[in-house]
């Protein structure tokens, strides 16, 4: 490992539209997390945004002084952590760690932020007595609850949950997708939703961007995505998942490992794991190409990619 | 009840603890080469009767286990023997007098004020790492923790007490001086007290600053660091109410074990101010090898220090509610 | 040559160059830390110091050479003291005493601890138990009394001084070694060689102690400058060896002189000023030391 200059995130252009579940899919590392805490303008110490903007409300959040940020944080925009790690305050009562955020923002009474905190554990389906309580006396799932309650505290419009439900069982996991699936249509959130695991976005969202190594690889509607995906990188995401309705069939991993973001591959940065790669694809990087009214794809061979 | 059944065995591994020390406390003065009688009668010649007849009157020709049963006797009455030095005034009346009293008010005060700076300066200078103002804040805290504590007080002394005339340059009192109130009393007191005060704690205040700017740099690698930052809240907030509270923990921890360096600060300060406390005797009493008060001072000690763990294994209880519940 | 002596060596030599690297990663990230690279450079100056003394010092440390308290001046830059001797020399023949007994007395403390806490740690049981309880004892017993305590039955000597600081110093780094050691014997790795038929020791040599060794390293730090910390507080105290020039002895007599009271400045401060210095020099190396080898505190 050596040091650098890691281009974590590049080129990444797309627009949440409102009342929709945008997923944001890719494996580990591949800026994912990274664009995300750049839209709340959260990267650690050693990050930085180089260019770009972030347009919320008509306002460039790229441009916003620290102060304003902090006063847009949770009110416009807020995030759902993954719950089971240790994203809560270990010696702070949960409901107060949901409090405080209205009490700040919203100048109320810390009782009543209380008793707001108690309507929103019942929105999240907790009960309500259990604000009084600490984080580790949850489970897992409770705890992901206590997340989404803590995030929704002070209505803001966007939503952005990062891995919320990887870390929990099957079962629980479709539960907490149905409840983020309902307070989003009860409370017309947009909602940015980011996972490594296809299947939660095909339950969940309306449209995925497909990242890999930084950069946005195919975008656009899940369905048509899914069906008809356009990139190998998609295709190669889709088909290692198994379908208990398909046919039988061999999985296919992908091969090798993905990039060092530091010196990423030349051309497009797929290539060394792609099975089409190509001279072109070696030296020239894949332009982000419209190919159908809501369906975007960045490669060389976008046409000849098969469908299952 | 999780608590309870932690204090409960906090409370017994402390007690098993203090029993060793009192048997621990016996044989060590028991070992110790050097003539008791001789301290006591001023190692003026005595004759073989006279010595006879003093090592009768201490119980020192008894066999050991005798000994030892006597001597947790006497313990278990609050008896620790009487001193050789000061001619049978009893250990407990020499310890447990002004001395202790002294030496509780000049530790407690400075532990106090070092640790509160410390906390609050360390958790600031964390906040804004790697600034001019943490920089030098570290430099000197190093600075101070590299001094040896009796150099210190006698820099001060030479500066404040010889060039200054600020303060005064030994005692706890002015020897001599009649006091119309006890306002005066205690304004003499205290004026005494600030030199060996402030060399107190600057010796301490750089240990404990630095211990919780690691601490915090420490909390701030946890992920519910991320979330207070995206919530939104005020700088003030997120370092104060999410950061300290649990950078506090492992400094509760850390504090007790260092308890005894504490008192070995006590002796040397005492004794450059000729502070009137049980540093200063401990000094004392070595040199005169006076064991009766050295046996007395290390088992009040062993009891403090004890007592000082158990404190804090009950104030780390209270701060981390994962043991609580 | 036996597939088993080829294999060893091979393994020995891909350690050597795992260690180079290991160290060469370190030794670039430590150039890169101001206060580290002070520290050093203040303690190999002391260390050049102490071993050019009798070139650098202008007298000898127990020499008369002149008249007593005198002021600092060409001659004597730092003055005299009660009985006319130099204190620049002896201050700087001081500089041998304090940095041996440090190094000495520190080396003896982690070795007694760094053994009684893998020895708990690896075996634990009753062994633990035992060793765990005794360790207990010296860490409620209070420090300063207790090595004053032992320094006056000892008597004086440089040597003494030594056994006094390792008794009372051991502790901190037994109880650090003991837990390093215990989550070390759960991994994986030290099963592995135990299945393959090692003895334990051969298991501690090999696997355990250069795993556990860079955190003694930096804890090694720490004891010096409780070493050095001490002597000077035991001679300061008059339990030090009256026949080594150590700055802590040189401050006894200085207060024997009055000095506080009396305005000597000259016979307080360069000692003292020595002490803080070195002390400081080793402070920083393991302050610059914690901060790269403890990974949370690393620059996120």
């Amino acid at each position: 490992m050596h040091e650098g200059i890691a281009r974590a995130v590049e080129n990444v252009s797309f627009t949440l539209k409102k009342g929709e579940m945008l997923g944001l899919a890719g494996e580990s590392g591949c800026g994912k997390t990274t664009t995300a805490l750049s839209v709340m303008r959260l990267l650690p110490p050693g990050g930085k945004i180089l260019n770009g903007e972030i347009i919320v409300d008509n306002e460039d959040l790229v441009k916003k002084t620290d102060r304003e940020m902090r006063d847009i944080r949770w009110k416009k925009i807020s995030m759902v952590f993954q719950g089971a790690m240790n994203a809560l305050n270990p010696v702070i009562r949960v409901g107060e760690q949901v409090a405080e955020s209205i009490v700040e923002k919203e100048k109320v009474s810390k009782g009543e932020a209380l008793k707001r905190a108690r309507l929103l554990f019942e929105l999240v389906g907790l009960d309500s007595s259990r604000v009084t309580n600490y984080p580790h006396e949850f489970s897992g799932g409770m705890r992901q609850r206590v997340m989404i309650a803590m995030a929704l505290a002070c209505n803001p419009s966007i939503v952005i949950a990062d891995e919320p439900v990887t870390a929990l069982d099957v079962i629980v996991q479709t539960r907490i997708l149905e409840l983020l699936k309902e307070l989003q249509r009860k409370l017309s959130l947009s909602v940015v939703m980011i996972t490594h695991d296809l299947s939660v976005i095909a339950e969940t969202c309306d449209r995925v961007a497909i990242m890999y190594a930084g950069r946005i690889v195919e975008l656009g509607n899940v369905v048509d995505v899914y069906k008809n995906s356009r990139h190998p990188y998609t295709e190669a995401l889709i088909t290692a998942f198994p379908s208990i309705a398909g046919k039988k069939r061999r999985f296919d991993s992908i091969p090798g490992d993905p990039p060092d973001l530091t010196s990423p591959p030349s051309g497009c940065r797929f290539h060394p794991r792609c099975p089409m790669q190509q001279d072109t694809c070696r030296t020239l990087d894949p332009e982000y190409l419209k190919i159908g009214p809501d369906h975007y794809v960045a490669c060389h061979h976008s046409e000849k990619v098969e469908t299952t | 009840m999780v608590m309870r059944d932690y204090l409960i065995k906090r409370a017994v591994s402390a007690l098993v603890t203090l029993g060793l020390a009192i048997v621990l406390n016996f044989f060590l003065f028991r070992i110790m080469p050097g003539d008791p009688t001789r301290t006591v009668t001023g190692d003026f010649r005595i004759t073989p009767e006279v010595r006879r007849a003093l090592v009768h009157q201490f119980g020192l020709d008894q066999p050991l286990w005798v000994q030892f049963v006597l001597y947790l006797q006497n313990l278990a009455t609050g008896n620790l023997g009487v001193s050789f030095q000061y001619r049978g005034t009893p250990v407990v009346a020499i310890i447990f007098g002004r001395r202790l009293l002294n030496t509780f008010v000049l530790m407690g005060s400075s532990i106090s004020v070092a640790l509160i700076i410390g906390i609050i300066i360390g958790t600031i200078v964390a906040w804004k790492r790697e600034s001019k103002f943490d920089v030098s804040v570290v430099v000197f805290s190093l600075m101070t923790y590299s001094m040896p504590v009796f150099w210190l007080g006698m820099m001060i002394i030479l500066i404040f007490g010889y060039y200054l005339a600020a303060i005064p340059i030994a005692g706890t009192i002015t020897v001599g001086l009649t006091y119309s109130n006890w306002f005066q009393y205690a304004a003499d007191y205290l004026y005494h007290m600030i030199g060996p005060f402030v060399t107190l704690t600057l010796s301490f205040v750089g240990f404990y600053l630095i211990i919780m700017r690691d601490s915090i740099l420490d909390v701030f690698t946890e992920d519910y660091m991320l979330t207070a930052k995206a919530k939104g809240l005020s700088d003030r907030k997120i370092l104060f109410r999410h950061a300290m509270r649990n950078a506090l923990l492992p400094m509760v921890s850390l504090i007790a074990v260092e308890v005894t360096y504490l008192f070995g600060g006590a002796t040397m300060t005492e004794t450059v101010f000729s502070w009137y406390g049980i540093g200063r005797l401990i000094y004392e009493a070595v040199v005169m090898a006076d064991y009766p008060i050295l046996q007395g001072i290390f088992f009040v000690m062993s009891i403090l220090v004890i007592a000082a763990n158990f404190c804090a294994d009950v104030a780390y209880a209270f701060l981390d509610p994962r043991i609580r519940y | 040559m036996t597939v088993q002596e080829f294999h060893a060596l091979e393994v020995k030599e891909d350690r050597f160059w795992l260690y180079r690297r290991k160290l060469g990663d370190f030794w670039r990230l430590y150039r890169r830390s101001r206060l580290g690279v002070i520290g050093l450079i203040i303690v190999l100056s002391f260390v050049i110091v102490a071993v050019a003394a009798p070139w650098i010092a202008p007298f000898e440390p127990f020499y008369f050479a002149g008249d007593p308290l005198m002021k600092p001046s060409s001659t004597f830059p730092f003055g005299t003291d009660q009985v006319g001797r130099d204190i620049f020399s002896r201050v700087i023949y001081g500089t041998r005493v304090s940095l041996l007994i440090g190094l000495i007395a520190s080396a003896m403390t982690i070795g007694l601890g760094s053994a009684i806490g893998l020895v708990s740690g690896y075996l634990g049981g009753w062994v633990d138990n035992g060793l765990m309880r005794i360790t207990d004892l010296f860490i409620i017993l209070p420090a300063l009394p207790l090595m004053l305590i032992m320094a006056s039955i000892l008597g004086k000597g440089i040597m003494n001084i030594i056994i006094v600081i390792t008794v009372v110093g051991w502790t901190s780094t037994a109880r650090m070694v003991r837990s390093q050691t215990m989550s070390l014997k759960e991994r994986p790795f030290i099963e592995a060689s135990r299945a393959i038929g090692s003895t334990d020791l051969h298991t501690i040599a090999r696997h355990i102690v250069p795993n556990v060794f860079p955190l003694v390293f930096a804890n090694g730090m720490i004891a010096i400058v409780d070493a050095i910390l001490s002597e000077a507080g035991l001679s300061f105290l008059g339990f030090g060896d009256p026949s080594s020039p150590s700055w802590g002895m040189v401050l006894h007599y200085a207060d024997a002189a009055g000095s506080t009271v009396n305005g000597y400045w000259w016979y307080i401060v360069p000692p003292g000023i020595c002490i803080m210095l070195l002390v400081m020099g080793f402070a920083f190396i393991s302050y610059s030391t914690d901060q790269i080898l403890n990974p949370r505190l690393r620059r996120r």
